[in-house]
């Protein structure tokens, strides 16, 4: 995209009642949860709206849900993006970040902050809880456990939960390079 | 350079072979296409966990944490037993997609907590209970429940009293196949003991 459309398409992405999730970018955005995107082809009503969580349809085996969830692959390519944006519009070229916050930010802090966000899945939030185990109480409490770590398929779009296969390590492993980029910016 | 950098140079000017053992034993082989002989392409159904210790797997090898070769002709696994369930444990357990609420799915908890890239050192978790596994449990749980529903991976096992520590400090290697029997001399399912 060029400039002018690279404008409104950061307004979506970074907006958090949108895209912009505490846990990283949304497969869908939220605003689809009670305004469902709906499209008549021959009679017949196809429908899609934001689903957090599981997937309410058999499709790809019924344990993939690209309609709401934050992935890791797409979360990455975005990232990446961005820091390409950044070098070619540099330093000058300012987003709302997140959008309708007032606060200005360079490309870059946008890669960073979702870089950062993601990274948030895992670590221990001020009330001692890692975001990716949810409601899991013996992987939050157990001594034994609370330290064992899953690199689940996708997270919850709302409030970080592994959801999926827990060992999908191929592409959710990239947050140790994301950690390893934010830790060089230190 | 440290020993392991020595290790990645030695095996990428070819001088040591260091990455022909890894982990690449495959944590299982049931329910994947590979071995899929239906008349309907129906993967998962044809060849469920349950038939994985009775049944040869044509595809590959499964196993427990393990390691092979590079060509996969000699493969090492775990087998632990904690002295209650119908079947030793060799490979991981899990449903296939019309089981459950979320799908194709292994139901374990196991953890590779650390490696070196050449495999040199690897360090990995199991958790094996005390109890009876709950095969059965898992299955039916699984099969109530809807789509709307999490999914459910025995989170009854583990909240359970006895459970919470991993099993035994004995392993035992199983001969895994056929193949394997050319280079340590017995038959395939032929039992190999020592302590670790």
């Amino acid at each position: 995209v060029n400039r002018t459309h690279l404008v409104p398409v950061l307004r979506y992405l970074l907006d958090e009642s949108e895209f912009l999730s505490p846990y990283g970018i949304r497969a869908i955005s939220r605003f689809h949860k009670d305004h469902p995107y709906v499209l008549r082809v021959g009679g017949t009503e196809h429908r899609v709206a934001y689903e957090p969580a599981e997937s309410s349809t058999g499709l790809f085996g019924g344990n993939s849900n690209w309609r709401g969830p934050v992935w890791f692959p797409i979360n990455f390519l975005l990232i990446e993006a961005l820091q390409k944006f950044h070098h070619f519009y540099g330093e000058e070229f300012m987003v709302e970040l997140p959008t309708g916050s007032g606060r200005q930010a360079s490309l870059w802090e946008a890669a960073a902050e979702i870089s950062r966000r993601l990274t948030r899945i895992f670590l221990r939030s001020a009330d001692g809880r890692r975001p990716v185990y949810g409601g899991l109480k013996k992987f939050q409490n157990d001594p034994y456990w609370c330290d064992l770590i899953y690199f689940y398929e996708y997270f919850h779009g709302d409030n970080g939960a592994g959801i999926g296969a827990s060992h999908q390590t191929r592409w959710t492993g990239l947050v140790a390079k994301l950690i390893e980029q934010s830790v060089r910016e230190v | 350079m440290n020993a392991e950098e020595n290790r990645l140079e030695e095996s990428r000017r070819r001088k040591v072979h260091w990455k022909r053992w890894g982990p690449y034993l495959s944590e299982r082989q049931w329910g994947t296409v590979r071995d899929d002989y239906s008349p309907y392409g129906t993967a998962w159904e044809f060849f469920p966990h349950d038939h994985a210790g009775r049944a040869p797997i044509a595809g590959g090898e499964d196993g427990l944490l393990g390691i092979c070769d590079r060509h996969q002709l000699v493969c090492f696994a775990l087998a632990l037993w904690n002295g209650r369930d119908p079947i030793l444990k060799e490979r991981l357990f899990g449903l296939t997609a019309n089981e459950g609420n979320h799908g194709e799915d292994v139901k374990e908890y196991y953890f590779y907590l650390d490696s070196t890239p050449m495999h040199s050192y690897m360090n990995a978790l199991y958790k094996y209970p005390q109890g009876e596994f709950p095969y059965s449990q898992l299955v039916e749980e699984n099969r109530r429940r809807s789509r709307k529903d999490f999914e459910y991976e025995g989170s009854l096992w583990i909240a359970s009293r006895a459970s919470s520590a991993a099993c035994s400090g004995s392993a035992t290697i199983i001969l895994m196949s056929g193949r394997m029997s050319k280079y340590l001399k017995g038959r395939k399912g032929d039992v190999v003991s020592f302590r670790s």
